[in-house]
């Protein structure tokens, strides 16, 4: 567990290139890009949490390793490196033979906390920008 | 303009919105399903030059649906890009053997994206003119006999007419159905007639009108060959 935290470390929380992407790509179609994929981030962020809680409570480990593929894609697109890569190793973690349900609680966790945190960073991102 | 239709098929809502806004900067017309059980229904009632699946979907894996799609005679020639969040070279192989033209790794980075689209339908622009047949009309006859051989063949109820010009004459005519071209009749004569002729200072003004159907002389005839396979499997 060690290991995965110094690996989470290592990843950048929010590499804001993508976001300037978005910003870009805003200017150029003239439209909201980065309020919109944001808003719809910050929805389906909500939703999927819940999921992976109740998933985890029914133990329903091919729902929890869905619903950590999307969000894995999620936070990719939003430049959120770290979650994506703890949405990683839960999608992994979810997909072996032998679970370790203590592992998979301890890293649904982590994301629940980091997502917290990075939304801060987004909404601060947003009004800067 | 007639704009590309691109379809995406994904599940993921921001995938989705991200390909949306991707496919409209590019100048296309981005055509969105969050189901694949929608997809055949979609390419019955929609134009599209381009699909974008999605690999990783609960109802159906993306393989599914491509081995569907290529079930289909009329929906075989649509190329399609698979979208994954795994770029494992073993499982782009895979997705490549099962007749994927290309595949693009989630998340979405705009420019790799637009990169890929835009070469595929370079090569679909260039397949699409090995779609054409043409041929020079031997016998004379009158257009409308022909475009009534033509609508016959293929199998086309409803259809509407443009003339093409050369900025002065008309030379030949488009065929639409489904806000498609089906066939393109270049003509032999002017079609014009001279009706009357005024003199306004040192010019002069001269006043046409079109020549009925019947009055005008076909030289070439090019048909879309996709839709008279459309028309055979029918």
């Amino acid at each position: 567990m060690e290991n995965l935290k110094k690996t989470f470390e290592d990843c950048l929380r929010l590499e804001t290139e993508k976001l300037d992407v978005l910003v870009q790509l805003g200017r150029d179609l003239n439209e909201d890009v980065l309020g919109q994929m944001l808003t719809l981030h910050f929805e389906t962020t909500s939703q999927i949490i819940q999921e992976l809680q109740s998933s985890f409570l029914k133990k329903d480990f091919p729902q929890l390793a869905r619903l950590a593929h999307k969000f894995k894609s999620n936070s990719g697109q939003v430049g959120l490196q770290r979650l994506h890569k703890m949405s990683d190793v839960l999608e992994n973690l979810c997909q072996q033979q032998n679970q370790n349900w203590i592992r998979i609680e301890n890293i649904i966790q982590e994301i629940i906390q980091e997502s917290n945190a990075t939304n801060k960073l987004l909404n601060q991102y947003a009004k800067v920008g | 303009m007639n704009r590309k239709n691109i379809l995406v098929i994904d599940d993921n809502k921001n995938d989705l919105l991200m390909a949306k806004f991707v496919i409209m900067r590019m100048g296309y017309n981005p055509i969105l399903i969050d189901s694949p059980r929608k997809i055949v229904e979609t390419l019955q009632t929609q134009d599209i030059s381009l699909i974008i699946l999605d690999y990783d979907m609960p109802e159906m894996t993306g393989l599914d649906v491509l081995k569907r799609i290529r079930k289909v005679e009329s929906f075989r020639v649509i190329p399609v890009v698979m979208l994954t969040g795994n770029s494992s070279p073993a499982h782009v192989k895979n997705t490549v053997s099962m007749g994927a033209i290309d595949y693009i790794v989630k998340p979405i980075d705009p420019i790799i994206f637009e990169t890929k689209v835009q070469n595929i339908l370079k090569q679909d622009i260039q397949k699409e003119k090995e779609n054409w047949i043409e041929f020079e009309v031997q016998k004379t006859q009158s257009a409308e006999v022909r475009i009534f051989n033509y609508c016959q063949i293929l199998s086309i109820g409803e259809v509407s007419l443009t003339f093409k010009t050369n900025q002065r004459f008309p030379i030949g005519f488009t065929f639409f159905s489904d806000s498609r071209i089906f066939a393109e009749l270049e003509i032999k004569n002017p079609a014009l007639k001279v009706e009357r002729v005024t003199k306004s200072g040192d010019d002069y003004m001269v006043q046409c009108a079109m020549l009925g159907l019947s009055e005008i002389e076909l030289k070439k005839i090019r048909l879309y060959q996709k839709l008279l396979v459309k028309s055979k499997s029918a």
